[in-house]
C-alpha cells in the first residue's frame, strides 16, 4: 500500500472508513514510522482539544430564559394604555372636527394609521417579552411614535385648516 | 448521544407550554450551547448572552423543529448562526480562517505534544491554545471532540458540504498540532 494522504489518515481517526480500508490502513501504519508519526500527531492534537475542560452554567441560567418565556404580567395594563391613547386620539379628532369643520379622507386616514401603528406594537411588545426588556422598548417605541404622531397632527391640522369648513360655532368667534 | 424520542416528546411537552419540559431542555443542552458559544466569542458574559437568545429563539420556533433530526443539531445550528451575526455586527469576520501558522508540513515530528500533556500546568496551558485558535477552529473541533458530531451532522449544523467539512476539521487539527508542538519546544 502506498502512503495514505492527510485526509485518509484523518477519516482513519474519525471513524469514516470502511472497516476493509481501515483494516488495511492499521497495516500500514505498522509498518512505516513516517505515517504513524502522522497519524499519532493528529491523535495527540485531537486529545489535546478532548482535555480542555468544559465551561458549565448554573441552572440561574434556567430562571432568566424561563422568565423570559413567560407573557409579561403587565400585559393587560399596556393594552389598556394603548386603548386609552386611541380613545384620546380619536377624541380630540372628533372636537377638532366639531370645531373646525370635516377634515379631508387623507387627513382621517393619516390619523388613524398612526392610532392603529400605535396600539398593534404595544399589543406586540406587551404579549411577547419580559418586564425589564418591554419597559424600556415600550419608552423607546412611545419616543418613536411621537414624531409620526406630530406629523399626523400637522397633516390633520393642514387639511382642516384648508379643506374643512368652519362651523357656526367658529364662525361667531370674535 | 441523545435519544431522538426522547427528544421528540420533550419538544411535544414543550408546546403544550409545559414549563418542567423546558426546564429539561435547558438542563439537558444549556453547557453544551454554552460551551459551543464560549468557542465562538470567548467572552464568558457574551457566550451566556447570545445562548440565552438562542434558547428563546429556539422555543419560540419549536413548531418548525423536525422532531426526526437531534435536538442538539437544531439547538447548535441556531447557536451558531446566532454568534455569527454577532461576530459580524462587532466587525469580526469569523470566517477568516487563512492563519500564517496554518500551512504546516503534516511530517513535522510530534514529540513535543505529549510532552505538553504531561505537564502540571497542561489544562491552562491547553486552554490558552486553543483560545488562539480562530472562531470556527475552536467550533469545528468541539463538535467533532466534545460533541462527537459526524461530518455529516457537523456539515448540518454549520450548513456546509461534508468536503468542506473535513478540510475545515483537517485545517483547525494541523494548527492545533502546530500551536501545541510549539509550546512543547518552549522552555
Amino acid at each position: 500500500m502506498s502512503h495514505p494522504n492527510p485526509a485518509r489518515l484523518q477519516d482513519r481517526l474519525d471513524g469514516a472508513l470502511p472497516a476493509g480500508e481501515s483494516r488495511a490502513l492499521d497495516a500500514h501504519l505498522s509498518g512505516c514510522s513516517a505515517c504513524a508519526r502522522d497519524f499519532a500527531g493528529l491523535k495527540a492534537a485531537a486529545a489535546a482539544f478532548a482535555a480542555v475542560p468544559v465551561p458549565r452554567l448554573t441552572r440561574a441560567f434556567n430562571r432568566k430564559v424561563l422568565a423570559a418565556l413567560r407573557p409579561a404580567p403587565y400585559a393587560a395594563w399596556a393594552a389598556g394604555a394603548a386603548g386609552a391613547l386611541c380613545a384620546a386620539w380619536t377624541a380630540g379628532v372628533a372636537w377638532a372636527v366639531a370645531v373646525y369643520g370635516r377634515p379631508s379622507w387623507a387627513g382621517l386616514a393619516a390619523v388613524g394609521e398612526t392610532a392603529l401603528s400605535a396600539a398593534a406594537k404595544a399589543a406586540l411588545i406587551a404579549a411577547k417579552l419580559p418586564l425589564a426588556r418591554s419597559a424600556g422598548l415600550l419608552l423607546t417605541d412611545a419616543v418613536s411614535v411621537l414624531p409620526s404622531l406630530l406629523a399626523a397632527s400637522v397633516l390633520a391640522a393642514a387639511v382642516i385648516l384648508v379643506l374643512g369648513r368652519p362651523t357656526a360655532a367658529a364662525r361667531r368667534k370674535p | 448521544m441523545e435519544d431522538p424520542t426522547a427528544d421528540a416528546e420533550l419538544v411535544r411537552r414543550c408546546l403544550d407550554g409545559d414549563e418542567a419540559a423546558f426546564e429539561a431542555v435547558l438542563d439537558s443542552y444549556r453547557d453544551r450551547v454554552y460551551a459551543l458559544l464560549l468557542r465562538l466569542v470567548r467572552d464568558p458574559r457574551d457566550a451566556e448572552d447570545l445562548a440565552q437568545e438562542a434558547f428563546l429563539k429556539a422555543f419560540r420556533a419549536l413548531a418548525s423543529y423536525d422532531p426526526g433530526r437531534p435536538l442538539a443539531s437544531w439547538l447548535f445550528k441556531i447557536a451558531h448562526n446566532a454568534a455569527l451575526d454577532f461576530l459580524r455586527a462587532r466587525g469580526e469576520d469569523p470566517a477568516a480562517l487563512d492563519d500564517p501558522e496554518s500551512g504546516l508540513d503534516p511530517a513535522e515530528p510530534v514529540a513535543g505534544i505529549e510532552a505538553v500533556l504531561v505537564r502540571e500546568e497542561t489544562r491552562d496551558r491547553l486552554e490558552r491554545i486553543v483560545a488562539g485558535l480562530p472562531p470556527l477552529y475552536r467550533e469545528i473541533l468541539l463538535l467533532r471532540h466534545k460533541e462527537d458530531l459526524d461530518y455529516r451532522a457537523i456539515g448540518e449544523v454549520l450548513g456546509l458540504p461534508e468536503g468542506t467539512v473535513k478540510n475545515r476539521l483537517f485545517r483547525a487539527r494541523d494548527l492545533l498540532k502546530a500551536r501545541l508542538e510549539s509550546a512543547g519546544e518552549a522552555p
